[in-house]
């Protein structure tokens, strides 16, 4: 069982089934990593509750001027960030596909064997061809 | 007339004294002006299990073909690679292995009947250690079988044909287009002139492509490529030499190496057994893993 973080979360908002916190339990007995978790979940959401509630002044609300905001305001921060996020993808797909190589395997073979054909030591003997009749396939 | 003298003194001498040098040197030219028609059995028995083809070939007049979706068809200097009948590849080559200092010595040219002919048993040897067999047509003198060996005395390749026509076939003229031909090369090149005992017999630029250098031994043999990006193997295996890993397939006669480095790519490709790899390979530029920021910079900008 990997590591069950959103299991644990589900349980702490009562969502998993018996036979889910069974087995939830049962990885969590010999996993520290994951008691762990539990308890720094339990902890946050403990704080989160412990905080107290702001009641809003009253006429807050009422007295405020309702200001229009144009629109094209941030425009430039968003058009950057687009840009930004454009050349991150760009860059992370040219580092993560592969670029075609000049030569493919076949053409080192086809190189090695024309070469190795006309070597004074041997070549007729030698040389190989890509792609031809495997005795295994 | 002195080859003819020669091979008959070699064939009738039994058991043979050593044979020399030029003699298999002799017996090797013999061979490439030899005409017939030939299926080949390659199997090889490999770190990473056996791999093993059926080759057709035909040579007539110095000139071979080698038949395969691509062709490869080489002869009086040079080779051309044929696919459906446009040349894709060719190139012409001068160079030959010097025989100053040779690795091998041959000993025990004896008879060995072969597919029903007259045939003539060579050995192979660096220093003590058996590297090859091979057997000679006695009529031809084409090489009937090529055997090589790992240095603990296993077979590594197995190279025999299983049918031998010494009818000359007529070969279709080739198609060969001058403006595609690549020469070699005397520009200085970062590709050493020699790694271990073999020798770097030429060089070949393709543009700003890739960079393709020979080497041989005197009997193994291997292309060196100089590449822009790695060249990416198929299923392949992996030999770890001091920590650095290359990727590695074998193919029936053939074993390729591809790995990155701190320029771009490199690749190996030759007939060498498994002993020998090391060796090459240590002599050359190592595996380099670049960082994130050079892989995205390498991408953008080459």
């Amino acid at each position: 069982m990997t590591h069950p973080s959103e299991m644990i979360s589900a349980y702490l908002d009562g969502e998993l089934t018996r036979a889910e916190s069974s087995r939830l339990f049962t990885h969590t007995g010999s996993c520290g990593r994951c008691v762990a978790e539990m308890e720094a979940m339990q902890r946050v959401r403990a704080a989160v509750r412990s905080l107290p509630m702001v009641e809003m002044p009253p006429g807050l609300l009422g007295d405020a001027e309702p200001v229009v905001v144009p629109l094209h305001r941030n425009r430039g921060l968003w058009v950057g960030a687009a840009a930004a996020a454009v050349a991150l993808v760009i860059a992370l797909a040219t580092m993560l596909t592969p670029t075609p190589g000049a030569l493919s395997v076949d053409d080192l073979n086809s190189r090695f064997g024309a070469r190795v054909s006309l070597d004074p030591a041997f070549g007729p003997a030698k040389v190989m061809v890509p792609d031809v009749r495997s005795l295994t396939e | 007339m002195r080859k003819v003298i020669i091979l008959v003194a070699v064939f009738t001498l039994l058991p043979a004294t050593t044979a020399s040098a030029a003699e298999l040197q002799e017996i090797l030219e013999r061979s490439q002006e030899a005409s017939y028609s030939a299926e080949q059995v390659i199997s090889c028995s490999t770190p990473d299990g056996v791999r093993d083809a059926v080759v057709s070939l035909e040579q007539a007049a110095g000139e071979l073909r080698v038949s395969g979706e691509v062709e490869v068809s080489s002869g009086s200097g040079g080779w051309a690679l044929v696919r459906e009948g446009s040349v894709i590849n060719s190139a012409s080559v001068e160079a030959g292995i010097s025989d100053a200092d040779p690795t091998y010595r041959v000993d025990n040219g004896s008879a060995h009947p072969f597919l029903n002919r007259k045939a003539g048993l060579y050995r192979l040897y660096a220093g003590d250690v058996l590297r090859g067999e091979l057997i000679v047509d006695g009529a031809t003198g084409a090489l009937l079988s090529v055997v090589t060996y790992n240095s603990d005395g296993n077979v590594y390749c197995d190279r025999r044909f299983i049918e031998f026509d010494p009818t000359p076939p007529e070969l279709s003229a080739a198609t060969l287009t001058t403006g595609e031909t690549l020469e070699p090369s005397d520009v200085t090149s970062s590709l050493p002139e020699s790694l271990g005992d073999f020798e770097r017999l030429d060089i070949y630029e393709d543009g700003d492509e890739f960079t393709f250098a020979y080497y041989s031994d005197g009997f193994f043999s291997f292309a060196l490529f100089q590449t822009r990006t790695v060249v990416e193997l198929t299923d392949p295996g992996a030999l770890t030499l001091e920590g650095s890993v290359y990727a590695r397939s074998f193919s029936p006669g053939q074993v390729t190496f591809s790995w990155e480095t701190r320029d771009g790519g490199m690749a190996l490709v030759g007939d060498l057994p498994p002993d020998m790899h090391a060796e090459v390979l240590e002599g050359l530029p190592q595996p380099f893993a670049p960082g994130i920021l050079q892989r995205i910079w390498r991408s953008l900008f080459g």
